[in-house]
């Protein structure tokens, strides 16, 4: 006997055990399968939207620690320091290095982080951007859908018209470019520029958000829970912010969140493509700027797609996360 | 008599909105750092150099060309602004005039002078003044128009003439899973901004053509109604009209009679069409300052591009005013077809 084998195992066991393997390895098998089956029936949108966000996310607090220039891989020679989209293109650039995963930039610095760190370019002026429409637009939109019939909702429809009549990039083109054109060092005026963008931008969405908010306040002005509101003697401001805003606006607002935050990313990166002297100055990376930056680059490598794929990623997962939220709050109150 | 009341109103209220935009953008012009109105801070004598930016008018800003001849303390200047008007020479950015000593130094007009008596005195009289090149703004106005307008019309045409016909392919295909597929397809390429799309198309090949003029238009007509998601847009709004209205009794006795459907539907599509037309408009107005600079478009939004950054004030106003009169005219033109097809609206009953 086998010292090291002291429990006696004859044939028939072995085979009773391959036989147990078996039918729990096809257990397993089919408790997976059945969990994708039911993700089939998961909605794929919100799935994606979420990762979407969290990648977002989490790139945003990873650029607080990443610093680019340690990064770099010293293939442009004699390139300043700093980030920058203008001339000093060398062929070593916007090319797979070996050690880094997407290869590097124009200005040699790795593309996988510059990506991440391109996310602080409109990350928080994106947030800033939305709550000023979301505020003025519920604003807005609450008191011209509450108070009906009146001089209140004639005049708020005008102003309303008034913004929506400009298209929202030439405003924003408008302000950016002629404030930041007479300050006197555009450097200095990073900050400056993006809070207009986000001004511009919240102000230029704020009719869009509005009108929902006005056709949203004016259905529930009929329901009778409202009615019953009234005869119980609660107040305007309790009736509207409370039982219309708070209680069946939320939809809404998620929806245009996310779509406002999406639609920043969209002209954020636009105006950088177009030129420092319209988006976020050359020192700062965007994913719109590290796309012009590497125009010369062929079109099927990691320099041209990754931030195309990034841009066009977010603004769709953003996008179908607004949906999808919106969605679910709806059929949820419903 | 009501129809007449009902355009009526419709056509004050494009005048109202017309005018009122205008007054908001000049307002913000002249609030911001950059007024028309505003004189410049004297120059700190101690700081300038050759090279730098100084500007001896409101408005004219220029490369300092050479340093003055005389010593700043001269006792017949009293600061630096009166230094800069007598002693130096500032080279404009076009053009190869310079400004010589005493020819400028007024703070620009009030703001009621600059609005009203500049700017719509101007465009009344067809005279606004000229622009950043010299040439006057409404004929450079009126050049970039001739660009622009038929690369954004033919970007709504064909969103309208591809959703029409993707609408009809969708409702026509039996299979719901390709239906869902193919639609969701279309929305992720239609998500795609103008400005990456451009990029791709000039990385596919699709450049400015020395001979053949109209590549550059006909690709920004290209990306243009893709993205940004206009093709999306109208597709999924096009499609829940399409199915409603598919839906409605009157349609479907019409198709059991044997009538034609197209005939019955085509009334019904106008209005929605209108409406998804006047909402896009302006977003397309936008979107095609991406698209002409990529394809060096001499449009209105390259202009306003330079006249944002040159700054020239007056141009800018009167470009944004432009494109804010196209896009209430399109409205209005929506508001006008409502009423000429909704017999509810003419009758009194409102939408």
């Amino acid at each position: 006997m086998d010292p090291n084998n002291l429990i006696h195992r004859d044939p028939g066991e072995e085979s009773e055990d391959a036989t147990l393997a078996g039918k729990i390895a096809q257990g397993a098998l089919k408790d997976i399968i059945t969990t994708i089956l039911r993700w089939r029936h998961a909605d794929i949108r919100l799935i994606f939207g979420t990762i979407v966000l969290l990648l977002l996310v989490g790139f945003r607090i990873a650029a607080i620690f990443i610093d680019v220039d340690t990064l770099e891989t010293h293939l442009d020679v004699g390139r300043s320091s700093g980030f920058s989209t203008g001339g000093g293109f060398q062929t070593t650039n916007c090319r797979p290095v070996e050690g880094l995963l997407l290869g590097n930039d124009r200005n040699g610095y790795s593309l996988t982080a510059t990506l991440v760190e391109a996310t602080q370019a409109f990350f928080l002026p994106a947030l800033l951007s939305c709550g000023i429409a979301l505020f003025f637009g519920t604003l807005l939109g609450a008191i011209a859908g509450y108070f009906r019939g009146g001089l209140l909702e004639s005049s708020t429809k005008l102003l309303l018209t008034v913004i929506a009549s400009y298209p929202r990039l030439i405003l924003v083109i408008v302000a950016v470019g002629f404030f930041v054109a007479y300050l006197h060092d555009p450097g200095r005026a990073v900050g400056m520029r993006l809070f207009l963008m986000a001004m511009m931008l919240g102000v230029a969405y704020v009719p869009v958000l509005a009108l929902a908010i006005y056709q949203k306040v004016g259905a529930f002005q009929r329901e009778q829970f409202i009615e019953a509101a009234r005869a119980h003697g609660l107040s305007d401001v309790r009736i509207l912010g409370y039982h219309i805003l708070w209680a069946n606006c939320m939809p809404v607002l998620a929806r245009h969140f996310f779509y406002l935050f999406g639609y920043f990313i969209l002209v954020e990166t636009s105006l950088s493509y177009l030129g420092p002297e319209y988006g976020v100055p050359g020192s700062i990376p965007s994913w719109g700027n590290l796309l012009a930056g590497c125009s010369k680059g062929e079109l099927f490598s990691a320099a041209v797609m990754a931030p195309s794929v990034a841009i066009v990623g977010s603004i769709l997962g953003l996008t179908f996360l607004g949906d999808a939220i919106g969605e679910r709050f709806e059929r949820g109150r419903t | 008599m009501k129809t007449a009341w009902l355009v009526g109103q419709k056509v004050g209220h494009f005048v109202s909105v017309l005018f009122l935009s205008s007054l908001v953008l000049a307002g913000l012009l002249w609030f911001s750092p950059g007024s028309p109105g505003k004189a410049r801070e004297p120059v700190d004598f101690d700081e300038i150099a050759v090279g730098a930016e100084v500007c001896v008018a409101a408005t004219t800003c220029g490369t300092l060309k050479s340093m003055p001849a005389k010593a700043p303390d001269d006792p017949t200047v009293d600061d630096g602004f009166n230094f800069i008007k007598k002693f130096v020479q500032v080279q404009l950015p076009e053009g190869e005039q310079t400004v010589e000593s005493g020819d400028v130094l007024a703070p620009g007009p009030s703001f009621p002078t600059w609005f009203f008596g500049v700017f719509w005195k101007g465009v009344l009289i067809w005279d606004i003044g000229p622009a950043f090149n010299g040439d006057p703004v409404l004929d450079v106005v009126m050049l970039g128009a001739k660009q622009t307008l038929p690369i954004v019309f033919g970007a709504l045409i064909a969103a309208i003439v591809v959703t029409l016909v993707l609408v009809s392919f969708l409702t026509w295909l039996p299979f719901p899973s390709m239906r869902g597929l193919l639609r969701t397809l279309l929305l992720i390429l239609s998500i795609s901004p103008v400005f990456v799309l451009g990029f791709l198309m000039t990385k596919a090949g699709v450049l400015p053509h020395p001979v053949l003029w109209w590549v550059a238009p006909a690709a920004c007509v290209g990306i243009l109604f893709v993205g940004d998601s206009s093709l999306g847009e109208f597709l999924l709004q096009l499609e829940n009209e399409y199915r409603h209205l598919r839906s409605r009794d009157y349609i479907h006795a019409a198709g059991l009679r044997g009538a034609s459907l197209f005939k019955h539907m085509l009334p019904g599509l106008l209005l929605p069409l209108s409406s998804m037309s006047a909402a896009k408009i302006a977003f397309l107005l936008g979107s095609v300052v991406i698209a002409e600079n990529i394809y060096a478009v001499q449009g209105l939004g390259t202009l306003s591009l330079r006249a944002a950054t040159k700054p020239d004030p007056l141009l800018l106003l009167t470009l944004t005013v432009f494109i804010t009169f196209v896009v209430a005219l399109v409205t209005l033109v929506r508001d006008l077809l409502e009423i000429a097809i909704d017999p509810r609206i003419r009758k009194g009953g409102g939408h």
